[in-house]
């Protein structure tokens, strides 16, 4: 049994409908797993290989492409691409990098939308849709799992907001801590009172002269206590060592080392927020994102 | 006249123009999408020519038009490259 089976065997036997995308609160693959006696020696070696698959992104990863489409009006290129089994991605190709608006480097964000949904399926917080890096075509990018039906943020009123407030606070959080520089008030995505986190390809990069500032959408949340839920999924996250170093190596293969251990500070500095119940307002300047 | 279509990506993978900013005496009047036409004119978008990026909103004109490809990229929700009719 491989790393993948002893994380994921629960899932994979499920019927298929629940592999939707489930809840945050129900995502079962990244409990704390501590391997035992007779396992302990067969599994080191699977350690460094890939740890995390899960079969939203296998299918991803390994389908075979249907159709594409390139999509009209973008900066970077990005492609609607169509899969067997009916899986559906958006394509975004390192080559079709354009974009230059903040501090992070062209050509490095596909491997940063990868790093964020890792962040995203580690904590538990299941914002972001199942994202992975594969080769379409010769050319290598980042495909992320297509949410149908949602609407953007942009196409939504503010009642509509107000019903996904508390997940808002979620998403304020993990931008912190993968510090996305670009998540403006058009960057998210909302389908069934559920937020979808997606663009985060400026994540784990500083925003130059900004650090400071937290984007406008995210101020309502400042000194509201820290949902229970929201608590309990990063209280799990951070008692379960092996699931940081195993986070620290994938990391590692698509961040520099700086970017990664400016991560894990991040973390060290929510977890004392947690301890204090909220995030004070006076703590804004504290938030600083830079590594 | 100068002017910015949206494309709403549709489950088929096909797109859709859901609304239109154009140049009107030299502010940008947007036309389609009700609830994106109200957050233009409520929330702005970002300007990325300025560093740190800045709110702007469709009174600054040809600076709001020109940024809007770079706030809408996604993929769900894309506006294109200035127009001219």
């Amino acid at each position: 049994m491989n790393l993948f089976e002893k994380f994921f065997g629960e899932v994979a036997e499920k019927p298929k409908e629940e592999l939707k995308r489930p809840p945050a609160q129900e995502l079962p693959p990244f409990a704390p797993y501590s391997p035992t006696k007779e396992n302990k020696k067969e599994e080191k070696p699977e350690k460094k290989t890939h740890p995390l698959s899960t079969p939203e992104e296998k299918k991803l990863e390994v389908g075979e492409k249907t159709g594409s489409f390139e999509l009209q009006g973008t900066v970077n290129k990005v492609f609607f691409v169509k899969f067997e089994d009916g899986a559906e991605g958006i394509f975004k190709p390192k080559n079709g990098e354009a974009f230059t608006g903040t501090s992070v480097e062209k050509g490095t964000y596909f491997k940063r939308e990868r790093a964020a949904y890792l962040v995203d399926r580690f904590i538990g917080f299941g914002l972001i849709p199942p994202t992975v890096i594969r080769e379409i075509e010769g050319q290598i990018g980042s495909v992320q799992e297509f949410v149908p039906d949602a609407k953007t943020a942009a196409e939504t009123l503010e009642h509509e907001k107000q019903a996904v407030a508390s997940e808002m606070f979620k998403v304020w959080i993990l931008d912190y801590l993968i510090f996305n520089t670009d998540r403006h008030g058009y960057n998210w995505l909302i389908r069934n009172q559920k937020i979808h986190a997606i663009d985060n390809g400026m994540s784990f990069g500083v925003r130059p002269g900004s650090e400071d500032e937290p984007f406008d959408h995210y101020f309502a949340h400042f000194n509201a206590p820290f949902p229970q839920e929201m608590k309990d999924m990063f209280e799990k996250f951070l008692s379960w060592e092996q699931g940081k170093e195993i986070l620290r190596d994938l990391l590692l293969e698509l961040l520099n080392k700086k970017e990664t251990d400016a991560f894990f500070r991040r973390v060290e500095i929510v977890n004392e927020f947690l301890a204090q119940g909220k995030i004070p307002y006076a703590a804004r300047n504290g938030l600083t994102f830079g590594s | 006249m100068q002017y910015v279509e949206f494309y709403k990506l549709k489950n088929d993978g096909s797109q859709e123009v859901i609304a239109t900013c154009g140049m009107k005496d030299g502010v940008v009047v947007c036309e389609g999408d009700e609830a994106l036409i109200e957050n233009l004119a409520k929330d702005g978008i970002l300007d990325y020519s300025q560093s740190p990026p800045q709110k702007i909103f469709p009174k600054e004109g040809p600076r709001f038009l020109e940024q809007l490809k770079y706030n809408f990229k996604s993929g769900y929700l894309n506006a294109s490259e200035i127009k001219e009719k």
